[in-house]
C-alpha cells in the first residue's frame, strides 16, 4: 500500500496550535468591533447595570455566532483549495487499498423501545450493502436491546428472527436483551464490550435510525487499520427520510450548509474531534480500557450517571492518548431526525440535561483542552437559549427605562466620535453585521455549489434551491424563538433538579404532529408572545417592530408547529421537489431498499398492538414462545422461594389474565425461561373455562382459520405484536 | 405414514371420558398444529386423529383428555425434534423450544409438511436446515474488564453546584422566588 502524504501520527503539534490560534484571533477580530458598537450605543444613552449585563450577554451570543460563521468560512475556503490536507481520509490510498481487512468488526445497534420493524429494516439494509461489497465475513451485527415494554421486546425478537431467517444470517446477526438496564445506552455498549468486545478489533456504533452503506463502514475500518494511533473516527450522518416540513427543513439545511461547516470544524479539531454517539467506528480495546464512564459525585441532575456519554467517551479516549477524528468526507452515513418541533424539543431536553452535566467535567483533571472546549460548547449550545431570552428581556427593559426618562437619544458623544457615526448608523451597522454572520453560511454554501452544477440539479435547480433557502430562513426564524423558550424551560427544570426520563424518540412516519399536543404545548408561548407584543408596542412601536420576527414565532407557534409537523404538506413540497436534497433526488441504493421495506411494512400493518399483546403472543404462539425462550438463560440452580413465587404468578396470569399482574411481575415472568415454557404448555392444555378472557381470545387467534385456509385470515393475528412483522 | 408414537401404550385403556371431551381435545390439538403454520387440512386432520388415538390409548385415570392430548403432542414433537436435531431428550422443554425455532427458521411446515411429525425418513436437506437453525448461537462470551479509569476522583467534588439542595419542594420554590426577586431588586436599585 502506498503511504499517503498525511499521517495523523506524524502531525506537527504546531499545526494544530497555529490553526486554533488563527480561529481564536479571527473570532476576536469579528467580535471586537461588534462589541464596541454595542458598547458605544449604550454609552451614548448612558450606562447602567442593565446595559452592562446586556453587553456581557451580547458578547457571549455574538461570539458563538461569529465562531459558527467563521467555521463555515474556513470550510468554504478549504473546499475552494481542494480540501484540507489534514483529513483522516487523506491517510489512505483509496485507489490501491482494496485488500481484505482481515480484522473482525462488530456493528452494534443499541435500541430501547424503538419500532422493531424499522430497526431490523435498517440492519437488513446495512447487512445487504456489506454483502454486496463482498465484505460480510469481516462483520458481525449485534442488536442490543434495553426495551422493557413486553410489546417492544417481543416485536424485536420476532422481527430479528424473521430477519435472520430471510437473510440466512444465523450466527451473523445477534440479538441481546439486557436483564438490567444499567447506565442506559452507554451501559448497553459497555455490556457488549465486556461480553464480546475481545472478539473484535473495532465496533461501528449505530443508532436505531442509522443507516450506513457497506462502503462507508469499510472506509472507516480501513482508516482505522491505516492509523493504529486513532481510537475513534466519527462519520458525519446526513439527515434523510424526512416527510414533514420540519424534518425536510432540517435535512435540507444540514445537507446544504453541512459540508462547509464540517470542513471548518475539522480544520481546528484535527485529532481532538468529538464523538456524537453513533455512525462512528471505535477501537474496542482502548475503549474498554479507558472509556468506562465514572459516576459523577452527588445525585441527579448534575451528579450520578453521565447521560451524554459520547462527549465524555471521546474525551476519555483522547486523555488516554488516542486520537479522535471527524471523517467529514465519508459518503454513505445517514440518520433520521424528529418529525416535528415538539419531538425535537423532547429529544433536546434529554441532551440538554446531559450536556449541562458536563459542567462538572470541564475542569476535571487530565482532559485535553479541546475536550474541555467541546464540553463548554455543548453546554453553551443550550445555555445560549436562556441567554438569548435574557438578552431580549433586558432589551425590552432598557428601552422601557429609556422611555421612562423622557430623554431624546444622543445625550452623550460616542467614544468613536472621530468616525462621525450617528447613533442610527451604528445601530444599522450592528444589525448588518449580525445578519451578515447569520446569512454568511448560506451564501458560502451557494457559492460552493457553483462549481458543482450536477449537485445543484440534485437540489432541484437554482430556483428551488434559493426558494428553499428563503423558506427555510422564514420558518427557522419562526421556530427558533420557540426552541429558545423550550430550552430555557428545560434549563430551569434541570436546575430545579427535575430529572429527565429516557423517552423514546418517534421517528419517520410515526412522528406526525398531534393537534391537541400542539395547542397544549404552545398555548403558553402564544400568550407570552401576545403580552410581549402589547408591552413592546406600548413602550415603543419601533421596539415591537424590531422584535416582531421573534414575537411572531411565539404568537404563531401553534399553527407553525402543527403544520410543519404534518406529513401532507411536507409530502406536497417533496412532490414539488422543494427542499429537495441529493439523497432524495438520487437516493443511494441502501435508502431505496429501506424505503421499500418500510412501505411494505406500512401496507401490512393493520392494528396497533394492545397493552399485553406481547406477553400474550410470547405465551400463546408456539414460534414466538420458542424464539423468546431461545434468548433466555436457563437457571442452573433456581431458588425454591422464587419457584414458588413464579408458580403463583403463572397461575394468576392464566386464570385472571395479564391485567391482574403488575408490570414488573409480568416482566419477571418473561425473563424466566422455565415460566415461559410452563406457561405455554399450561395454556394449551387448559380447558377454556379455566382461562381468563384475554387468553381465550389469544387462543382463538391461533390457528383460527377454517379448513383449507391458511392460518391468520379469520381474525387470527389480526391484532398482535407479531402481526406487524411476522411472515 | 403413522405419526411418531412417543411411547408404546403398554397399560390398559382407562375408562373413556365422554366423546365431547375428546372432541374438544381434538379441536385444541388441531388448533395447536395450525398455530405451527400447517395449512393442509387433510394432513392436519390425519395428524390430529393419530395424536388423539395415541392419547386415548395412553389415557391415565384422573387426567382429562385435553391435558392428555397436549401431553401427547409434546411427546410426539419431542421425539421428532430429537430425531431431526440429533440431540436432546424427548421430554426436555428446551428441546421443544429449539425444535420449534428450527421449524420456523427452516420454514419446515411450508417446505416439508408431509414429513412433520412422521416416522418416515426425513430428507437430508430437512435435517440439515433444522440442525443449522439455532437462534441461541452467539460468539463465546469472553468476559473482559471495563471499569471507570479514574472514577469519582476525576471530578472535583462540589464543582459547580448549581442546584439548591433543599429537601422540600415548597421551600425550594419559595427560596428560588425570594432570590430571584432580590436579584432583580438589587439590579434595579443599582441602575437607579
Amino acid at each position: 500500500m502506498q503511504l499517503q502524504d498525511f499521517d495523523p501520527e506524524q502531525i506537527d503539534p504546531g499545526v494544530a496550535l497555529r490553526r486554533r490560534g488563527f480561529v481564536g484571533v479571527m473570532v476576536l477580530l469579528v467580535l471586537a468591533p461588534a462589541v464596541a458598537l454595542m458598547a458605544d450605543l449604550h454609552l451614548r444613552t448612558g450606562y447602567d447595570s442593565w446595559k452592562l449585563v446586556h453587553l456581557v450577554i451580547f458578547t457571549i451570543l455574538f461570539g458563538l455566532l461569529a465562531f459558527g460563521a467563521l467555521q463555515a468560512l474556513l470550510g468554504f475556503m478549504l473546499s475552494r483549495q481542494g480540501g484540507d490536507a489534514c483529513r483522516i481520509s487523506e491517510s489512505v490510498d483509496w485507489t490501491e487499498d482494496k485488500a481484505p481487512l482481515r480484522v473482525r468488526t462488530a456493528v452494534v445497534m443499541p435500541i430501547c423501545h424503538e419500532d422493531a420493524a424499522r430497526v431490523m429494516a435498517g440492519v437488513r439494509v446495512i447487512y445487504e450493502s456489506l454483502e454486496a461489497d463482498g465484505r460480510l465475513p469481516e462483520f458481525d451485527f449485534f442488536v442490543l436491546s434495553d426495551s422493557t415494554d413486553p410489546n417492544c421486546w417481543v416485536a424485536e425478537e420476532v422481527a430479528w428472527a424473521a430477519l435472520v431467517r430471510e437473510l440466512s444470517a444465523a450466527g451473523r446477526i445477534f440479538y441481546r436483551k439486557r436483564r438490567v438496564n444499567t447506565n442506559k445506552k452507554a451501559g448497553n455498549i459497555a455490556d457488549f464490550c465486556r461480553r464480546w468486545g475481545s472478539h473484535y478489533r473495532y465496533m461501528v456504533v449505530l443508532d436505531a435510525d442509522s443507516i450506513m452503506t457497506g462502503g462507508a463502514i469499510v472506509a472507516l475500518a480501513r482508516m482505522m487499520e491505516r492509523n493504529p494511533g486513532v481510537g475513534l473516527i466519527q462519520a458525519v450522518p446526513r439527515l434523510v427520510n424526512g416527510e414533514t416540513i420540519f424534518a425536510r427543513l432540517q435535512q435540507f439545511a444540514s445537507r446544504l450548509y453541512g459540508p462547509v461547516f464540517t470542513g471548518g470544524i475539522n480544520y481546528w479539531q484535527l485529532a481532538e474531534a468529538n464523538y456524537w454517539g453513533h455512525n462512528a467506528i471505535i477501537r474496542v480495546a482502548p475503549f474498554m480500557k479507558h472509556c468506562s464512564l465514572p459516576d459523577l459525585p452527588g445525585a441527579g441532575p448534575f451528579g450520578g450517571r453521565i447521560m451524554s456519554h459520547d462527549y465524555v467517551e471521546a474525551a476519555l479516549m483522547r486523555r488516554a492518548g488516542w486520537q479522535v477524528w471527524l471523517a467529514a468526507d465519508v459518503e454513505g452515513s445517514f440518520e433520521e431526525c424528529p418529525s416535528n418541533l415538539i419531538d425535537f424539543a423532547k429529544r433536546d431536553r434529554r441532551w440538554l440535561q446531559g450536556n449541562l452535566q458536563h459542567a462538572r467535567l470541564v475542569v476535571a483533571p487530565g482532559f485535553h483542552p479541546l475536550s474541555r472546549l467541546h464540553f463548554a460548547l455543548g453546554i453553551l449550545s443550550y445555555l445560549a437559549s436562556p441567554l438569548w431570552l435574557a438578552f431580549l428581556v433586558l432589551s425590552t427593559a432598557i428601552v422601557y427605562r429609556f422611555k421612562a426618562t423622557g430623554l431624546t437619544p444622543l445625550p452623550v458623544d460616542s467614544f468613536a466620535e472621530h468616525l462621525s457615526w450617528r447613533f442610527q448608523t451604528e445601530a444599522v451597522l450592528l444589525l448588518g453585521l449580525t445578519l451578515g454572520l447569520l446569512f454568511l453560511p448560506k451564501i458560502l454554501a451557494l457559492l460552493e455549489l457553483r462549481a458543482r452544477p450536477a449537485e445543484v440539479a440534485a437540489f432541484g435547480g437554482w430556483m428551488r434551491l434559493v426558494g428553499g433557502i428563503l423558506l427555510e430562513t422564514v420558518l427557522f426564524t419562526l421556530l427558533a424563538p420557540v426552541l429558545m423558550l423550550f430550552h430555557t424551560k428545560f434549563v430551569v427544570l434541570t436546575l430545579l433538579r427535575r430529572s429527565v426520563g429516557w423517552k423514546t424518540q418517534r421517528r419517520g412516519r410515526d412522528g406526525e404532529s398531534d393537534w391537541r399536543e400542539s395547542v397544549s404545548t404552545h398555548a403558553g408561548h402564544t400568550a407570552l408572545g401576545v403580552i410581549w407584543l402589547a408591552l413592546a408596542w406600548w413602550i415603543n412601536p419601533m421596539l415591537a417592530a424590531w422584535m416582531s420576527p421573534i414575537l411572531a414565532g411565539f404568537i404563531l407557534s401553534i399553527p407553525v408547529s402543527y403544520l410543519t409537523g404534518c406529513r401532507a404538506p411536507g409530502l406536497a413540497l417533496k412532490r414539488a421537489h422543494f427542499l429537495q436534497t441529493p439523497e432524495e433526488s438520487d437516493p443511494p441504493a441502501e435508502l431505496v431498499r429501506l424505503d421499500e421495506r418500510l412501505s411494505e411494512r406500512t401496507h401490512r400493518r393493520t392494528a396497533v398492538p394492545a397493552e399485553d399483546d406481547g406477553l400474550l403472543e410470547a405465551v400463546t404462539d408456539p414460534y414466538v414462545n420458542a424464539i423468546h425462550l431461545s434468548q433466555l438463560r436457563a437457571k442452573e440452580d433456581p431458588l425454591p422461594a422464587n419457584e414458588v413465587r413464579f408458580a403463583v404468578l403463572r397461575e394468576r396470569l392464566l386464570r385472571e389474565g395479564p391485567a391482574a399482574l403488575a408490570p414488573r411481575e409480568k416482566l419477571a415472568l418473561m425473563l424466566d425461561a422455565d415460566s415461559m415454557s410452563r406457561l405455554h404448555r399450561a395454556l394449551w392444555a387448559a380447558p377454556v373455562a379455566e382461562l381468563a378472557a384475554g387468553w381465550r381470545r389469544a387462543l382463538e387467534r391461533q390457528g383460527g382459520s377454517n379448513e383449507g385456509e391458511p392460518a391468520g385470515k379469520h381474525g387470527g393475528r389480526a391484532v398482535g405484536v407479531e402481526n406487524r412483522i411476522w411472515r | 405414514m403413522e405419526v411418531m408414537n412417543a411411547q408404546p401404550a403398554t397399560h390398559q385403556l382407562p375408562p373413556v371420558p365422554s366423546g365431547v371431551a375428546w372432541s374438544v381435545a381434538a379441536e385444541r390439538v388441531e388448533r395447536y398444529l395450525r398455530a405451527h403454520h400447517l395449512t393442509g387440512s387433510r394432513q392436519i386432520a390425519r395428524l390430529t386423529a393419530d395424536i388423539i388415538g395415541i392419547a386415548r390409548a395412553r389415557q391415565r385415570p384422573g387426567v382429562d383428555p385435553m391435558t392428555m392430548a397436549m401431553e401427547t403432542v409434546d411427546a410426539c414433537m419431542g421425539d421428532w425434534f430429537a430425531r431431526m436435531l440429533g440431540t436432546g431428550e424427548p421430554g426436555d422443554a428446551l428441546l421443544l423450544a429449539r425444535g420449534r425455532v428450527a421449524l420456523t427458521m427452516g420454514e419446515v411446515p411450508a417446505r416439508w409438511p408431509e414429513y412433520f411429525l412422521r416416522e418416515a425418513v426425513a430428507p437430508v436437506e430437512l435435517v440439515r436446515v433444522m440442525r443449522e437453525a439455532d437462534l441461541g448461537r452467539r460468539p463465546d462470551i469472553r468476559l473482559s474488564h471495563m471499569a471507570p479509569p479514574a472514577a469519582k476522583a476525576a471530578v472535583p467534588a462540589g464543582w459547580l453546584r448549581l442546584q439548591v439542595s433543599y429537601r422540600w419542594p415548597f421551600v425550594r420554590v419559595v427560596t428560588g422566588l425570594v432570590m430571584a426577586i432580590s436579584l432583580i431588586g438589587t439590579v434595579w436599585a443599582a441602575g437607579l
